[in-house]
């Protein structure tokens, strides 16, 4: 990853050399290369693209725990947090000038489902537990482009873009096994929904290469990173267990975050109340799609 | 901080004749164009700077802290005021690059919660010190002003990552009971994130140059070692102190280990500290 920085890093580097700055008057930029004839006039263009971000820096860990030959308990840190998964997304630009684009994208991000498994064991009884996080924010992002360096077969931009997403699913699910000597197993199935949650805003800094495909067609390929974050505001929690196919206990509370409360556990609802709290969904990774210009 | 980002964004709009993109066609470099961008630097007929080096003194104040570790129920962790300074070398019409280094005076973030059973207060101290190499494009020049925006890769070192919280406890007769607990978490790994600024530069004089930026930073650490000091007084006299101390790993065997100076350490799995923030910047800029 830190490679493919370096590389776009080089690319405007390397390709240009070193001089002293031309003495001229500020004056307007103007366009130093014609359209090629029957070449793209529009300067509306579309774009499709895809995204997958593995590193998650600052997002939420999580850990996993089991019990080793010693009976004590090791844990294992997950390496990735909320937010590392693949994004789909499409968008509408207008070339403003020939330094600036200006545009519009919106994605889905299909967040990786972050599983965790949990075993501990205590005089022949065992208990096991699997924890899966799932994710998926559509997002708007008003963005701007800066084009910085034009070679004939490709330039180099960086983009920076606002977020603006709604949560479309946040939950988090426990499924547990218990067994022992002489007695089913019994199952548990723990549930924290998140039913309400703000916006999930945040911003985005893309550095990437955009390449001739051809006349109307462009590639382009960019290392992106994205900080982005939301507050659940409301949720519910459930709680089933079976043993043999039957029922042992189906029990389900809301609860609500709230700010300024201290010694309330319950509101006028009869919700648990919790403090709020920020959950980040920050992601680098590389993205990569193609332009259409009419 | 909107406001800020639409002024930014209406210079841009604003200054901008709007005309078929010739960079897409991409048949040359764009070096005519980039006179623009140069004549801000210099000026003809006059005596200027001719180094391509320059240095920066600068100031950022982070308001918003999203996603960050919050302390109070507003902000989080990162928020505060950084200075620094650079250094940067213009490597062509287009681009900068740089290495700036700053020092982030966290605001000092106190929470009070008051409950049955007594007010608790609960204060931040961090500081920490960021180097940061970073590449800026310089994309369109006016006489007085060029707009940019800058990438920059964030390696800092925690300083100070401390915490106390008192509890005075609501007293049912005339004495006063307190119970302080300060958190120190001695050592961390690397502050690692990066930082996206919006900007505009402004000449001042020959070799002055003035800027306004919005940045965004993200970055983030995981603690290795703390240190918790529990202290319980009785109408101002100490009555119990008692010091524990905590390691955090990537993975290991949760529990106490007796390390070789005798302290008994528990271990525990390692996690992530954020501390973001969005801010203003400014500063000025030096050119030989």
């Amino acid at each position: 990853m830190i490679r493919f920085f370096y590389l776009l890093l080089a690319l405007p580097l390397g390709c240009l050399s070193v001089q002293a700055q031309p003495v001229a008057a500020a004056r307007p930029p103007q366009r130093t290369t014609a359209e090629p004839p029957g070449g793209p006039v529009s300067p509306i263009y579309l774009k499709v693209y895809g995204y997958y971000g593995p590193l998650t820096p600052g997002s939420l860990l999580s850990s996993t725990y089991s019990n080793n030959a010693t009976g004590g308990q090791t844990f294992k840190t997950t390496r990735f947090g909320l937010g590392a998964g693949a994004r789909a997304g499409i968008g509408i630009g207008f070339i403003a000038s020939d330094f600036i684009n200006l545009g519009l994208d919106a994605d889905w991000l299909f967040a990786d489902k972050l599983k965790r498994e949990n075993a501990t064991s205590y005089n022949n009884f065992t208990y096991s537990n699997t924890i899966t996080t799932n994710l998926q924010v559509a997002s708007l992002v008003p963005n701007i482009t800066f084009k910085a360096l034009a070679r004939p077969s490709y330039y180099i931009y960086n983009r920076l873009g606002i977020m603006v997403g709604a949560v479309l699913t946040y939950e988090q699910v426990i499924n547990e096994l218990n067994t022992g000597p002489k007695v089913s197993p019994t199952t548990g199935v723990y549930r924290w929904r998140f039913s309400k949650n703000s916006l999930a805003l945040g911003y985005q800094a893309a550095l990437g290469v955009q390449f001739h495909l051809s006349e109307t067609l462009r590639g382009f390929v960019e290392l992106v990173a994205i900080n982005q974050s939301f507050r659940p505001q409301e949720g519910t929690f459930s709680y089933v267990s079976t043993q043999d196919g039957k029922t042992l206990s189906n029990d389900a509370t809301s609860f609500v975050y709230k700010s300024g409360v201290a010694g309330v556990t319950t509101d006028a609802q009869g919700r648990n109340v919790v403090p709020v709290t920020n959950v980040a969904m920050n992601s680098v990774g590389v993205g990569a799609g193609l332009v259409y210009r009419f | 901080m909107k406001q800020s980002y639409y002024l930014l964004l209406g210079l841009l709009l604003g200054g901008t004749p709007l005309q078929a993109q010739m960079a897409t066609s991409a048949k040359q470099p764009l070096s005519s164009t980039s006179q623009a961008v140069a004549g801000l630097h210099k000026p003809a007929g006059r005596q200027v700077a001719t180094s391509p080096v320059y240095v920066k003194l600068y100031g950022l104040y982070g308001l918003l802290t999203p996603g960050s570790l919050l302390i109070t129920d507003t902000k989080g962790l990162g928020a505060g005021v950084r200075a620094g300074a650079g250094v940067g070398f213009i490597a062509n019409d287009f681009i900068n690059v740089g290495l700036d280094a700053d020092l982030l005076f966290g605001d000092n973030l106190k929470k009070e919660t008051v409950a049955a059973t007594g007010i608790t207060t609960k204060t931040t101290d961090f500081k920490i010190v960021s180097v940061t190499p970073n590449i800026t494009f310089k994309a369109l020049a006016h006489p007085a002003y060029y707009i940019y925006n800058r990438l920059g890769i964030m390696v800092g070192k925690v300083l100070t990552y401390q915490t106390t919280e008192e509890i005075r406890y609501a007293s049912t007769g005339a004495s006063v009971t307190t119970r302080v607990l300060e958190t120190d978490f001695g050592d961390n790994s690397l502050v690692l994130g990066y930082q996206a600024a919006l900007g505009v530069q402004f000449r001042l004089s020959e070799a002055l140059r003035g800027f306004v930026e919005v940045v965004a930073i993200n970055q983030s650490f995981k603690p290795k070692e703390r240190t918790d000091i529990v202290t319980n007084t009785k109408d101002g006299k100490v009555t119990s102190t008692s010091k524990s101390y905590y390691a955090y790993e990537k993975e290991g065997e949760r529990g106490y280990t007796k390390y070789p100076d005798g302290r008994n350490v528990y271990l525990g799995p390692t996690y992530n500290v954020p501390l973001n923030s969005i801010g203003v910047g400014a500063g000025l800029v030096f050119r030989f």
